[in-house]
Parts: C-alpha cells; structure tokens; sequence
C-alpha cells in the first residue's frame, strides 16, 4: 500500500503478499481505465494536479477494501467512487476558499511574473476575440462558468435559461475558442 | 491540427460537449460509463478532450482585474447585482455561488413573490444545493425537495430520502416539512431522513423546534439541541429523542449509512437510495427485524450477502433485484453476483 501512496503506479503493489486479488483487480482497472479517469476529474476539478492527486485516493479507496468485498462493476464503481471524492474535494475548497484571506498575500500567487505576463496578455486577447464572434448568450454563458466560476444552476436563473441550455452554450463556446487558440498558435 | 478536417471538427466538437456535461455534479452513472467508452475509443479523443480541458483550466490562472473585466464585457449587469467576492479558486463552486445568487435572488424578485424550486438527486449520487439566501442543503441518494421561499418563510419539503440542511441566518424563519414532522429553526446545521413516514431529524449545530406538520400550536413540540436526535415512528406515532454525534448523522456524506435499530424495511429502503440493484423483502415480516451497524454505499452487496449471519434470511439474486427472504430449513444463502 505505501508503495502506491507515492507512485503513480498501482501496479507496483501487485506483488505485495498483501495485495492479491485486490490490488490484481486495481491494476487491470488502471491499466485501462486510467486515462478516462484521470480526464474525468480533470473536468470536474479544473485542475490537472488536483486530478491526479484524487485519482490516488480512488485507487487507494479500491485497495483498501477487504477481499470479501465484491464489486458489481468495477468501472461503474471507479468512477462512482471518482465523482464522490471529487465533490469531497471541492468542498474541502470551498472551506479554504471561504476561510479569511491575508488582504496583502491575496492576489499574490496568482499575479504573473514579468516573462509570462507579455504572453498571458496576449492570450486573454486571443480569448476576447474568439468570444466577440460568438452570439451574447453563448459567450455570457462560457464567461459566467469557467471565467467567474459559477455554476450551471445559477447561470440558468441568471439567464432564465434550462440548465441543458447553459451547457449547450457553454461546450459551444469552449470548442470555438479553442480552435482560434489552435489556429493563433500555429498560424499557417 | 493544420488540416482541421470534417471528423477533427467533430470530434473538438464532442469533446466540448463532454467537458461541459461531466461538469454537472449530478451527471448519471450510465452517462460517466459512456463517457469512459468515448474517451478510450480513439486517442484522438482523449487527446482533443485535452485540449478541452487546457482551455478551460487555463482561464483559473487569469488575475482579478482580467477576470472583472471578462465578466464586466460578456454578462449584463443585473439590478441590485452586488459585486462577487473574489476566491482564490474561480471555479470553485459552493460558498462563492452562495453569496453571489444572494445578491441577485433580491434583485430580480419583488418582495412578497414566492419562488418555487424542485431539487432531486440521482441513485447513489449526492447534490449540493446553495439557496439564494446563503443557505445549503446536501442531498443523499434519490432524494427530492421543493424550496418555496416567499416573504415570511422559507419552506423547503423533503418528499423523500436524506438531506443535511445548513441554514444562515434570517429574520424569515427557516421550515422544513418531512411528512409528518415540521422542523422549525433560525440559523443552525442539521440533518433530515424521510423514509415513507419515518422521520429522523438530528442536530448538528444550533437548535431547532420539531412538531407534527398536522398542527399549527406548539402542541406536542420538542426542542432539540445540537447533538441531539428526534425519531418520529408512524406505527406507534411516538418521538423517541436519543444523543448522537454529528459525525454518525451525516456520516452518509461520507458514503457510509448509519443506523441504530432501525426496522430492516426503513434500511432496506434507505440502502436503496444507492444500490445498483434494489433489495426487496419477499416477506413483510422481515421488515419489523432491527437492525443496528453501517452499510458503506460502494459495497451495498456485500452487505447483503452478510445479512444471512445475523438474521434468519436467505439472498436470492435476480439479475434486476436481490430478494431477501425467510430462510427455511437448512438451505444455504445463495450468494448475490
């Protein structure tokens, strides 16, 4: 078990004595699954670090069930498992989140070093003008999820829209901008 | 991506439309299992749902004032909007959410409207709901309420399941109506399970008043304080008040369901909310059996086949349900697939 805490790689506690079955069926679902997994999180966390980090904890969770215990469907309950930690994860940022900020450190982590800040303006312009060719509601949409953080629920009240709508405009949005992000990186 | 193709085009395309659906919390089992198919079928699909991702990660690391100013050029400022708190984690949803729909629920409803909301869960999966006045509710397994806020109250119905209800402070009483209880309070934490008529309220933090939903007086009302639980059982209509630790209330946010002789048909029902199969009781009598221990939602069959060793019952397995029934003679307990 402690040689997964610190790898990548469940596989690496297969040949423990204490892992056999188990750890077996944990392998066969990385070895497949992980790739899905990890991309799984990725959406729902926003965050790559923060994806891997959770998809850990998935297979530790796997590992650390007895052996008596059977599972239906392996990938069913990996994901499953994924989607409650993710939720886990999320709330625990949101009490870090709503815990009291150091005024003077608060933007502090998050303002751009020199170097990057040339590009990163750039990049913010190539976002505006992707999100300028789009129809108000489509970008209103994408700004208010993945600019401001909001969530579909509340973006619907805002816009008096179905939640199914809000998605809609937001994966349509995502996809344009991009694809000018693409074609602004490697002009032909 | 020099030639952006027809199929290219189509597969960024799905690969958008996948990054925005799995970003809804409540998104169905059957739907995560078909997004695994899409992802693995091709490595161009992962590779562009990548690229999705990049996109959307890259817009967290932008500074405060870029981030205004997106929000100030592309959404339409509404009346009495007060300006968002600033997170460290934009995409945080929850406690940011919170305080943002506050302001804009005063703006855009006119004193005295009643707003009315349905909220439901899927099986086996949790929702968190923030309420525009700043208050939250979590929702267990195949759980459903109503929220009616209107000027004098705010009124939420439990139809069914389990909820946990943080609750801010207000002038407007908070009311939660689970069948026939009525749990009354001002400000605090505390946790609900509706299973038909079975009730069970527990506190967390603060205080609230319980009453029969039936009556309008204070007759019959217990105030119960944190760490304090009131059961309401319909067959003998009694409230049973009992102390529990807030960590066993809610322990089914942590994907564990806690019970302390609970009739096997109230944990049966309970465990359904998240089994994959449901479980049924081929004999009524069964349910009156009490059962007292944890059930952890990930492994609900494997609490099943125990159940054998400590009630006289017998697991039959169908490939829709599992079915327990009164176990006759010496026949051994099939075990569940």
């Amino acid at each position: 078990m402690n040689a997964v805490r610190h790898t990548m790689d469940p596989s690496q506690a297969a040949g423990t004595p204490a892992g056999g079955k188990r750890a077996a069926q944990v392998v066969a679902l990385f070895r497949e699954h992980n790739a899905a997994l990890v991309a799984f999180l990725r959406a729902r966390l926003n965050s790559h670090a923060d994806a891997q980090e959770v998809a850990q904890e998935v297979y530790l969770k796997l590992l650390s069930l007895d052996e008596a215990t059977r599972i239906d469907s392996p990938r069913a309950f990996l994901f499953r498992a994924a989607s409650n930690l993710a939720v886990d994860r999320l709330r625990m940022r949101n009490v870090r989140a709503s815990a009291p900020m150091d005024p003077d450190n608060d933007d502090w982590h998050v303002t751009p070093i020199p170097e990057q800040h040339a590009s990163a303006v750039e990049q913010w312009q190539v976002l505006r003008q992707s999100l300028d060719e789009l129809p108000p509601k489509t970008s209103r949409a994408f700004v208010m999820h993945v600019v401001d953080g909001r969530d579909f629920a509340a973006i619907a009240r805002d816009m008096k829209l179905s939640e199914r709508m809000v998605r809609y405009h937001v994966a349509n949005a995502l996809a344009h901008c991009r694809e000018r992000r693409d074609r602004a990186e490697n002009p032909q | 991506m020099n030639t952006a193709s027809f199929v290219d085009r189509h597969i960024e395309n799905t690969a958008a439309d996948w990054w925005s659906r799995l970003r809804d919390p409540a998104l169905p089992e059957q739907a995560m299992l078909q997004w695994s198919d899409w992802l693995e079928a091709d490595k161009r699909h992962a590779a562009a749902f990548d690229r999705a991702c990049d996109l959307a990660e890259s817009a967290t690391a932008m500074d405060s004032a870029t981030r205004e100013a997106f929000v100030a050029r592309y959404v339409p400022p509404t009346p009495h909007r007060r300006s968002p708190p600033r997170l460290a984690l934009s995409l945080a949803a929850g406690v940011a959410i919170v305080v943002l729909g506050a302001g804009l629920y005063v703006g855009l409803r006119p004193a005295g409207t009643e707003s009315t909301r349905q909220y439901a869960s899927e099986r086996a999966g949790h929702r968190d709901i923030a309420l525009p006045d700043g208050s939250s509710i979590e929702l267990g397994g195949a759980t459903s309420i109503t929220a009616r806020y209107g000027r004098d109250e705010r009124a939420v119905d439990l139809e069914a399941g389990e909820a946990f209800f943080r609750v801010a402070h207000a002038e407007r009483p908070f009311v939660v109506t689970a069948g026939p209880l009525r749990i009354r309070d001002l400000g605090t934490a505390f946790n609900v399970r509706r299973t038909g008529n079975r009730v069970t309220v527990a506190v967390t933090e603060g205080r609230v008043r319980v009453s029969p939903s039936a009556t309008d007086g204070d007759a019959a009302t217990v105030e119960l304080g944190a760490g304090r639980e009131v059961s309401f059982d319909p067959e003998t209509q009694a409230m049973r008040i009992l102390d529990v630790t807030p960590a066993s209330a809610t322990a089914w946010r942590g994907h564990r369901l806690e019970f302390v002789n609970e009739p096997l048909a109230s944990v049966v029902e309970n465990v359904n909310r998240y089994s994959a199969r449901p479980i049924r009781l081929a004999d009524a009598d069964l349910g009156r059996l009490t059962f007292t221990g944890t059930v952890e939602v990930d492994t609900i069959d494997s609490w099943v086949s125990a159940l054998p060793r400590v009630f006289p019952v017998r697991v039959d397995s169908y490939a829709d349900r599992l079915e327990l029934a009164r176990q006759t003679s010496m026949t051994r307990s099939q075990k569940p697939r």
